[in-house]
């Protein structure tokens, strides 16, 4: 017996065969023993492997919500050390470079009515999400603190090489980064 | 109502809202579990795998591009989990609470745990093919689509794994013929 004849014998089984050919095989297995067999075999393999599933174990929901919460805390903590690091290799590679004659040009006016704004929005955001953390459990709370301290770095740090080199536009970048990460985590916690 | 491509679709921005992990919990998980469940056969460890795979489909569901139906989709992130899984514990054998539960719960356990030893000893394609088709009860079409091979290649590597289980299980088989 070929690798064709298996085949067919395989498809007959599961009934896909054309009905010229699955004629053909009815022939075979019914005057050829050890077609038969096969035949027989694959059909019941095919029998004792369809299995019941039972249902899902009591908890399962519970279980996978908070899988599913330790993994986004974990990633978010992931984002917030990547601004930490980036804000970290921004401030070193820019460090100590002095400012002189330094004068706020428009842009930069822009830049500071617009930190303003955010410090106004943010206080809210954050006064809110503060009430909110004394609610949640422990350990959730201590996790999103411990965020909050570090993107709170990162906007220090970024504030302080912008404060040095207000002509260099990465600074903005990475504190603008680091406002949207703050907002984030405020987010987070309220919607918690 | 949200149908399930809906579901994929909604961006990142709603990921902590409770209602939209209840959606797309309600509709993938339990289909998730009972193809882990074929692969694995135990309950708790079927559960285990489930989580990991849903969590990763939550991840990268914004991924979806809808160039193939959302459970096409599914089934390949899962088959790919599975298999990964299988690769890292190559020498472990059935575990023994699938023993347990197989004793327990099947009127032949001896042949259901020559059964689950053999599919799992099954090389990888045709491991996947088997379980998909004679467990899931997928056709070949759709087999072909969530492993991206073809039709024939799917269904050689169904009678391959037939003939492998076979030779395995011969004994029971024997007994089985009338």
């Amino acid at each position: 017996m070929n690798d064709t004849d298996l085949q067919m014998i395989s498809d007959w089984v599961d009934g896909t065969l054309p009905s010229d050919q699955r004629q053909a095989v009815d022939q075979h297995i019914s005057q050829n023993t050890e077609w038969a067999e096969i035949a027989h075999d694959m059909r019941q393999l095919k029998r004792w492997s369809s299995c019941e599933v039972p249902a899902l174990p009591a908890g399962a929901k519970h279980r996978l919500t908070e899988q599913w919460a330790k993994r986004r805390r974990y990633r978010f903590a992931q984002r917030a050390g990547a601004v930490l690091a980036a804000a970290s290799l921004l401030l070193f590679w820019i460090w100590p470079k002095p400012v002189e004659n330094l004068s706020l040009d428009p842009v930069l006016a822009q830049v500071s009515q617009a930190q303003q704004a955010y410090a106004e929005a943010v206080a809210n955001l954050e006064s809110l999400a503060l009430t909110k953390l004394d609610h949640l459990p422990a350990e959730v709370a201590t996790t999103y603190r411990d965020n909050l301290v570090i993107i709170n770095q990162a906007i220090a740090q970024c504030e302080q090489v912008s404060r040095l080199n207000p002509s260099e536009s990465g600074a903005y970048w990475a504190m603008a980064r680091a406002y949207q990460a703050k907002i984030d985590l405020l987010e987070q916690v309220l919607r918690s | 109502m949200l149908n399930a491509d809906d579901l994929v679709w909604t961006d990142t921005p709603r990921d902590g809202d409770p209602s939209q992990f209840d959606a797309l919990y309600q509709e993938f998980f339990p289909r998730i579990y009972q193809l882990a469940y074929r692969f694995v056969g135990h309950a708790g460890e079927a559960e285990e795998h489930a989580q990991d795979i849903f969590i990763r489909f939550l991840q990268k569901r914004s991924t979806f591009r809808g160039k193939s139906s959302i459970f096409t989709w599914l089934y390949r992130l899962a088959v790919n989990h599975l298999t990964n899984v299988k690769r890292r514990n190559l020498i472990q054998e059935v575990p023994e609470q699938v023993t347990q539960d197989l004793r327990s719960t099947t009127p032949q356990p001896a042949l259901q745990l020559a059964l689950e030893k053999a599919i799992r000893d099954l090389p990888d394609g045709y491991r996947n093919v088997f379980v998909l088709h004679d467990r899931q009860g997928l056709n070949h079409e759709e087999i072909a689509d969530i492993l991206a091979i073809s039709v024939g290649t799917s269904k050689s590597q169904l009678c391959r794994a037939r003939m492998a289980l076979r030779s395995k299980l011969q004994p029971y088989l024997t007994e089985a013929r009338p």
